[in-house]
């Protein structure tokens, strides 16, 4: 037998096997599956059940991990002495703007990204890490201006995480916080449910008679159903959940993972 | 043929390497794609870790008496009521002598058994000859004992259902005595006549003799003999022992927690659910909460599994698959290392074929410790268990010294404090009013007296005592409350309604 040429061709059919293994079960954000239902059918199911999807359908997307997450809660009092504390006026106030009439008017050019400077000043002595990484929106209530730091996983929003900065004339006057810090993910993923799935699990549990405008169906990192709140807890498991956005700002969440 | 030179020679040595290389990579591929593993949490402890798997118990090991009792046939008795399981069955190749189930065992060999009811006034009087006595306070169906220790038991013994005490005469030293508490029946086993020498109970007997603490009915200490023929342990001395305790969270820390909640839901902890209060309790959810275990901040640990029974099962083999999960989910061993025996205590069966069914089980280290609350409860339904509750002890100081029960004695606790026991028994709905003088209707309710060492309740910091004390044992139609008293000034010190 001649060994060498046996060797290369063992050689060859180890690279083949592995590169089939790679390629078949390798993770390249490829989708695991195509769309297991039909689009067309499904609104129209949906529709005669008084379910009126008004946004997009998401695509099922590929396997996610679960989440151990820190629960960070800003107490008030901690809160409030970052507030009054020395140096305050600096960083959590915007005076120039203060000085302004319109500084309510959050659409005039620079306005939004002044209020979110200072508004990361405050995140990051509240120690939250670097607050760029944190996507956030700022909004106008009345007298106030509030900006909302939401966290994200991955892409995917963890849901309760928030931190609210508040500014009345031009200073930070409050802040809420509840947030959750990624500390570990899961050593295997999770397979993730079709959205068709949550969207029939949402008709399921709605009465006969109403009627549902589905605004936005989206995955997010959601840590389940707690009678009791977060009140007092410290660490948690974040599962993937599909929140379901209706009727004006209504949220259901269904359970997206597949055990 | 051409000889390869050193080239070759290279060649194919690095062709060899890539060979084994490329065969180590398909392994290692094939295993993170088989068991769907994120490359990226991969670290060896994964890979090396196994579940530690403690000696399953058998039912034999666990079943013992609470109490035996030893008739001298004079009118005076000996009680044991700390550890008897060596009395009542040991491996076999132990050499400690005949025990109480292997003298059971032997008896149900005899041919053309039958079993008659008798009164309880023949049980009594057969009974107070010279006889020995297993007591338990929880009965126990005879099928169970049966098969737990192999007896051959004939369909004649179909009859009795429960045992709460069995009891070997040698007034009558062909027969066997049973006593159903739960029914108040009492039967007598009819097998053959034994010669007196042949007999394990003769040995038995004598063993109990020497380690038995002496005692006397109350009728006879109060000189009525219409008075409850309770025994009344009256030891000039013995220990009394103090201990204080904490839990096992605070002993193992979170290594241990750890250890154990990584018996349920696997060593990586794979879509469990870990949440932690600021309190300091940890909940383990599997998926969506169809497997939980709480790791309490008192040091108690609760798993619930969810799911229907597959299929109905005997009482002893639901025994069985909850000592074989035991055996998986840390077995009887504390952070420390000790390894502990196991008294089952009690048996809640609800009602149904496939009702599900909770064994409770008290730790027995060389002394038994009784309990307010069990150490473990595991409730079965059908094959699968579906509630465990671990709640251990760590002893931390302790204290023994020989005791002279002086003016405290059994009959002195009675005498002082059976006003505080007669309203504790009405408030515990044991009377409805008091028709009679309450040291009478005290006395009338009472079932047995111990001097054992309790387990008190936990703070709710998770710490407590064990102390020696007199206990107080009374029964009412099935409801059983015990009542404890100091032995060192007669002051109660709590009860607890079984």
């Amino acid at each position: 037998m001649d060994w060498a040429k046996a060797k290369t061709i063992i050689i060859i059919a180890l690279l083949l096997t592995n590169l089939f293994l790679i390629f078949t079960y390798g993770d390249f954000g490829i989708k695991d599956e195509p769309e297991t239902f039909n689009r067309a059918a499904l609104i129209q199911l949906l529709e005669e059940r008084g379910v009126f999807i008004e946004g997009d359908i998401p695509e099922k997307p590929k396997d996610m991990e679960l989440l151990s997450v820190e629960v960070i809660h800003g107490e008030e009092e901690d809160i409030q002495a970052l507030l009054d504390s020395e140096g305050a006026s600096e960083l959590f106030w915007l005076p120039e703007l203060w000085r302004k009439s319109s500084f309510l008017d959050i659409q005039e050019p620079g306005r939004k990204a002044a209020y979110l400077e200072c508004a990361r000043n405050f995140a990051m002595a509240l120690g939250i890490g670097n607050p760029q990484e944190y996507p956030a929106e700022v909004i106008q209530i009345e007298n106030q201006v509030k900006v909302i730091f939401e966290n994200r996983y991955d892409g995917y929003p963890l849901e309760r995480s928030v931190l609210t900065v508040v500014f009345q004339q031009g200073k930070i006057t409050q802040g809420e916080m509840l947030w959750l810090v990624p500390v570990e993910y899961s050593r295997k993923k999770v397979a993730v449910t079709d959205p068709a799935v949550a969207l029939l699990a949402l008709v399921s549990n709605k009465e006969a008679e109403e009627n549902w405008r589905v605004e936005e169906i989206r995955l997010v990192y959601w840590l389940g159903e707690d009678p009791e709140g977060l009140e007092d807890t410290v660490a948690d498991t974040a599962f993937p959940a599909w929140c379901i956005r209706y009727n004006g700002g209504e949220k259901k969440y269904v359970n997206a993972a597949q055990f | 043929m051409k000889e390869p030179g050193a080239k070759g020679i290279t060649k194919e040595f690095i062709k060899s390497v890539t060979m084994v290389v490329l065969f180590l990579s398909t392994i290692l591929l094939l295993y993170v794609f088989w068991e769907n593993i994120n490359p990226g949490q991969m670290n060896i402890r994964n890979l090396t870790e196994q579940e530690s798997l403690h000696p399953v118990m058998t039912p034999a090991e666990v079943v013992a008496p609470d109490e035996i009792q030893l008739s001298y046939g004079d009118g005076s008795y000996g009680v044991i009521t700390g550890n008897t399981r060596a009395y009542w069955w040991t491996p076999q190749d132990s050499g400690q002598g005949p025990t109480f189930t292997y003298g059971v065992g032997e008896f149900l060999q005899a041919q053309d058994i039958f079993v008659e009811e008798i009164t309880r006034d023949q049980y009594q009087q057969v009974l107070a000859l010279e006889s020995l006595k297993s007591i338990f306070d929880d009965p126990l169906p005879l099928n169970l004992l049966c098969q737990a220790y192999g007896w051959d038991c004939p369909s004649a013994t179909e009859s009795i259902q429960q045992v709460s005490e069995i009891a070997y005469s040698f007034g009558s030293m062909e027969s066997l005595f049973v006593k159903d508490g739960d029914r108040n029946l009492y039967y007598r086993i009819i097998g053959n006549g034994e010669k007196i020498e042949q007999s394990p109970f003769l040995s038995l007997y004598q063993r109990i003799a020497l380690g038995s603490k002496v005692a006397y009915p109350l009728t006879l200490l109060l000189g009525e003999e219409e008075a409850n023929p309770v025994l009344v342990p009256l030891p000039s001395e013995f220990p009394y022992v103090i201990t204080t305790y904490t839990n096992e969270r605070a002993a193992g820390g979170e290594d241990f927690e750890k250890s154990l909640a990584k018996t349920f839901f696997g060593a990586t902890f794979d879509f469990t659910r870990i949440i932690q209060d600021a309190q300091g309790t940890t909940t383990y959810m599997y998926g969506y909460g169809q497997r939980v275990l709480v790791a309490g901040k008192e040091g108690t640990f609760r798993y619930k599994e969810e799911g229907a029974p597959t299929q109905e099962a005997t009482l002893f083999y639901s025994l069985e698959t909850a000592l074989g999960f035991l055996s998986r989910h840390g077995g009887t061993q504390d952070p420390l290392g000790k390894v502990y025996d196991l008294h089952l205590s009690k048996i809640i069966r609800q009602s149904g074929p496939s009702a599900p069914t909770t064994f409770v089980f008290d730790l027995w280290e060389d002394s038994a410790i009784r309990y307010e609350g069990g150490a473990l409860a595991i409730t079965v339904s059908g094959n699968r268990v579906t509630a465990f509750t671990r709640d251990f002890h760590v002893p931390e100081k302790s204290q023994t010294q020989q005791f002279s029960a002086g003016d405290y004695t059994a009959v002195n606790v009675l005498a002082t404090n059976h006003q505080q026991m007669g309203q504790v028994l009405m408030e515990n709905g044991f009377f409805q009013d008091r028709k009679e003088e309450t040291f009478l209707m005290v006395t009338k309710a009472l079932e047995s007296i111990r001097l054992e060492e309790i387990r008190f309740s936990k703070t709710e910091e998770g710490v407590g005592k064990i102390e020696t004390c007199w206990c107080f044992f009374f029964e009412k139609d099935g409801k059983r409350l015990e009542m404890y008293y100091s032995i060192r000034d007669a002051l109660p010190m709590g009860y607890t309604l079984r």
